[in-house]
C-alpha cells in the first residue's frame, strides 16, 4: 500500500520535472524539434505557423522590439530605461507568476508593495537605520503573502474574493500612514535611500543598476527552483491537476500557501525599490500595479488556470509591457493610449492563445 | 433531515446571505446604541437610512447585473470602467454635442455595446472572463481618459435635476426609486422566468446545461449585455446626482460591486446566489460605511475593518456550508 503510494508520487513527480524543465530551456528543445520535423513532413509554411503558435509571446517581443527600434524616435538610447524600469514594476509580475502558476490569483498585489514602500520609510524613520527600514519591508510583504495565502489555502474563501477583501486592508493601512500624500525620511536618511538601491548603476550603466542585478538573480533562482526542486514542481502540480497530486501525498495547499508568500516577498521587494526609486512612499504607489501584473503574466504566457509557464514567460510579458509603456512615451502619446493597447494586447494574446491551443489539438 | 420537517429557522438560514443580514442587523442595533455615546448622533433615523440607498444606488444598479453575470460562473472587472466612460458620454452626450435628453437613451446604447462586447469576447470566443473583462476595463478606462483628456465635464439639465434630487411623494429620492426598481426587475428575472433557471443551470453545470439543450453562449451573452444596461443607468443616475464627470469616476468600482455580490451569498463560483441576497450584500457595505462614518472612523481605517469583516463573514458563510446544517 505505502509502496503503490510511493510510485504514484513519483510519477506524478517526475511528470511535473517534465512540466518545469519543458518551460526554461526544454521548451525550446521542443519547438526546435517541431519545427524539425514538422519542415520534413508538412512543408516550411506549416512549420513556420507551428513555430509561431508554440512561441507567440516571444514573437510579439520581438515584432515590438524591432518595430520600436525603427520607427520610434530615440529608443535605440532607451534600452537601458526599459531594463530599469522593467525590474522595478515587474518584480510584483514575478511574484503573481508564481501565485498564478498554483492555479490561484492576487489582486492586492499592488498595495502590498504599497505598504511594502511604506514600512520601509516607516521604520528606517523611526530606528534611523536603513537595513533594517528594507528588512522589515521585505518581512511586511512576506506577512501580507502568509495572510492571503492562510486565507485562501486554510480557510478556504476563492482567491479572487479574499484577495479583493484583503487588498481593502492593504490599501487602509497605506493610506492610514501616507493621509493622501507621501512620506519620507528626513535628512542623510532620504538622501540614502534615494541613492542606495536604484541609484547604484553599476560601472554608470543604468541598464545595470542594483535593482537590475537583483531581479535578475532572483528570476535566476526561480527559474532553478521551478525547474529542478521538488517545491517548484510541486506549484506546477498544484495548478496543473491537485487531485492527482493529492492523491500522490503531495501537500497542495502547503505549495500554494508559499507561492502566496514568494508573492508577498517579492512585492515587498518591489515595494523597496518604489520607495529607493521615489525617495518616498506615495499613496499612488499601490494603483493599478495589479492590472500591470496580471497583464505582463497573461501576455507572456502563464495561464489563469494553472500549471503552466516559465520565469522566461514572465520576463517577456514585462518587456512587451515596458516597451509598450516606454515606446508610447517616446511617441508623445497620453498615457491612457498605454492602457489602451495593453488592454486590446491582452485579448488578442488571448484569443491568439484560444486558436492556437484549439489548432494543435486537431494535429 | 426531511424537508417537512423543515423548522422555519433553518429555512430562513438556507436563504443566501441571511448570515450577512443578521449580522448586518446586530451591527445596525450596535452603532445606534454607540453613536448617541460618540458622537452624540441618531443612526437608526429614516434620513439616514434613504441616505445609505442614496449612496449606494449605482453599486447596488450595477451589483444586480454583476449577479446574474456571477450567476452563470464568469465575472465582469470592466464594470468600473464601463461606469466611468458612460458617465463621461453621457455628460458629453447632453452638453457638449448637443443631444439633450437623447443622451439618455444614447448611453444606454452605449451600455449594451460595452456588454455586448464583453458577451461576444467571453461566449461567443469562450475567453476565460477574468482576463477579458481586464483587458476591456483597460479599453474602456483609456477611452473614457482619451474623450476627456482629464478635464470635469459639467453636465446639468431639468431631467437631470428630476433623476438626480427628485423625491417620489416627497419621501423617496428618485435615483431609490429606480434602484428598488431595477433590483425588482433583476429578482424577477433570476427567480421567476426560464431565463433565470437557465442561468443557474449553466453555471451549476455547464455540460450539463447543454446536454440539455440550453443556449448557454447566448445567454451568457445576454448577461453581459444587461449588466452593461445596468452601468448605463448607473451612469446616468451617478451624472444626475453630481452633475459633473471626470475620468476617475468609477475606478475601481468594481471591487466593491463584486464584495456586495458575494457577500450577499451568491457563490463565485456560480451556479448559487440571488438578486435580493446581492441587496443584503450592498446594504450590509452601506451601512457599515455609513456606521463608521457616524463612529468618526477615519476612510483608511473602515478600509481595513471593513477588510477584515469582510474576511470574517466569508470564512463563517463557507464553515456553515462545511457543517452541512442546511
Amino acid at each position: 500500500m505505502m509502496r503503490a503510494v510511493k510510485d504514484t508520487a513519483a510519477k506524478v513527480d517526475a511528470a511535473g520535472k517534465e512540466t518545469g524543465a519543458a518551460g526554461w530551456s526544454g521548451g525550446a528543445q521542443k519547438g526546435a524539434a517541431a519545427l524539425g520535423g514538422a519542415a520534413a513532413q508538412k512543408g516550411f509554411g506549416r512549420a513556420v505557423r507551428d513555430f509561431l503558435f508554440s512561441y507567440n509571446s516571444a514573437v510579439i517581443f520581438a515584432a515590438l522590439l524591432v518595430f520600436a527600434t525603427f520607427f520610434v524616435n530615440k529608443f535605440s538610447r532607451n534600452y537601458s530605461t526599459v531594463i530599469f524600469d522593467a525590474s522595478i514594476y515587474g518584480c510584483i509580475a514575478i511574484g503573481l507568476s508564481l501565485v498564478m502558476v498554483t492555479g490561484n490569483i492576487d489582486l492586492s498585489v499592488g498595495f502590498q508593495a504599497a505598504l511594502g514602500a511604506v514600512v520601509v520609510v516607516q521604520v528606517s524613520k523611526l530606528t534611523g537605520s536603513l537595513p533594517l527600514g528594507v528588512i522589515c519591508g521585505l518581512a511586511a510583504g512576506a506577512v501580507c503573502g502568509a495572510l492571503n495565502g492562510a486565507v485562501v489555502t486554510r480557510v478556504g474563501i476563492s482567491p479572487l474574493i479574499a484577495t479583493i477583501a484583503s487588498n481593502y486592508i492593504f490599501k487602509g493601512i497605506v493610506y492610514y500612514f501616507t493621509k493622501n500624500g507621501s512620506i519620507y525620511p528626513e535628512g542623510e536618511l532620504r538622501e540614502a535611500l534615494k541613492n542606495s538601491i536604484s541609484k547604484l548603476w553599476l560601472g554608470g550603466f543604468k541598464a545595470l543598476a542594483l535593482t537590475v542585478v537583483i531581479v535578475a538573480v532572483v528570476l535566476a533562482t526561480l527559474a532553478f527552483i521551478m525547474r529542478n526542486t521538488d517545491f517548484g514542481n510541486n506549484f506546477y502540480i498544484a495548478g496543473d491537476n491537485a487531485e492527482a497530486g493529492k492523491l500522490a501525498g503531495i501537500n497542495i495547499p502547503r505549495a500554494q500557501f508559499f507561492a502566496y508568500v514568494l508573492c508577498g516577498l517579492l512585492c515587498g521587494l518591489a515595494g523597496v525599490f518604489l520607495a529607493s526609486n521615489s525617495g518616498a512612499a506615495v499613496y499612488t504607489q499601490g494603483e493599478g500595479r495589479d492590472v500591470f501584473a496580471i497583464s505582463a503574466c497573461v501576455i507572456g504566457g502563464i495561464k489563469m488556470a494553472g500549471g503552466k509557464g516559465t520565469m522566461l514567460n514572465v520576463l517577456i510579458g514585462i518587456l512587451i509591457m515596458r516597451i509598450i509603456s516606454t515606446g508610447m512615451n517616446l511617441m508623445l502619446l497620453p498615457s491612457a493610449w498605454v492602457d489602451f493597447v495593453s488592454g486590446v494586447l491582452l485579448i488578442v494574446v488571448l484569443v491568439i492563445d484560444k486558436v492556437t491551443s484549439v489548432k494543435t489539438e486537431d494535429a | 433531515m426531511t424537508k417537512d420537517k423543515q423548522s422555519p429557522l433553518r429555512w430562513f438560514f438556507s436563504l443566501s446571505g441571511s448570515g450577512v443580514f443578521v449580522a448586518l442587523l446586530v451591527f445596525i442595533a450596535l452603532v445606534s446604541i454607540a453613536a448617541p455615546r460618540v458622537t452624540g448622533g441618531q443612526f437608526f433615523t429614516w434620513s439616514n437610512i434613504i441616505q445609505v440607498f442614496r449612496q449606494q444606488t449605482y453599486i447596488g444598479i450595477i451589483a444586480c447585473g454583476m449577479t446574474l453575470v456571477i450567476i452563470t460562473g464568469n465575472i465582469d472587472l470592466s464594470v468600473g470602467s464601463q461606469l466611468t466612460l458612460m458617465t463621461v458620454l453621457c455628460a458629453q452626450f447632453s452638453n457638449a454635442w448637443g443631444f439633450g435628453n437623447w443622451a439618455l437613451p444614447l448611453t444606454l446604447l452605449v451600455g449594451v455595446t460595452c456588454g455586448l462586447t464583453n458577451g461576444l469576447l467571453v461566449s461567443g470566443l469562450k475567453l476565460n472572463s477574468f482576463i477579458t473583462t481586464l483587458g476591456t476595463s483597460s479599453i474602456f478606462g483609456a477611452l473614457a481618459l482619451i474623450l476627456v483628456s482629464g478635464h470635469t465635464l459639467r453636465a446639468k439639465t431639468a431631467l437631470f435635476d428630476v433623476i438626480g434630487t427628485g423625491m417620489v411623494l416627497g419621501l423617496i429620492p428618485v435615483p431609490v426609486v429606480i434602484l428598488l426598481a431595477v433590483v425588482a426587475v433583476f429578482a424577477f428575472l433570476a427567480g421567476r422566468t426560464v431565463f433565470g433557471q437557465r442561468l443557474y443551470a449553466i453555471g451549476a453545470n455547464p455540460v450539463a446545461a447543454r446536454f440539455t439543450g440550453i443556449k448557454s453562449r447566448r445567454e451568457v451573452a445576454i448577461t453581459y449585455v444587461l449588466n452593461g444596461i445596468c452601468c448605463a443607468i448607473a451612469a446616468i443616475v451617478l451624472l444626475a446626482r453630481s452633475e459633473s464627470a471626470n475620468p476617475q469616476i468609477g475606478g475601481s468600482k468594481e471591487m466593491d460591486v463584486i464584495l456586495a455580490v458575494v457577500l450577499g451569498g451568491t457563490s463565485i463560483l456560480g451556479g448559487k446566489g440571488s438578486v435580493w441576497g446581492t441587496v443584503i450584500g450592498f446594504l450590509f457595505i452601506g451601512f457599515m460605511s455609513s456606521g463608521f462614518s457616524f463612529l468618526a472612523f477615519s476612510q483608511y481605517t473602515q478600509w481595513v475593518i471593513m477588510g477584515v469583516i469582510l474576511l470574517v463573514a466569508l470564512a463563517a458563510d463557507l464553515y456553515s456550508e462545511k457543517r452541512g446544517g442546511v
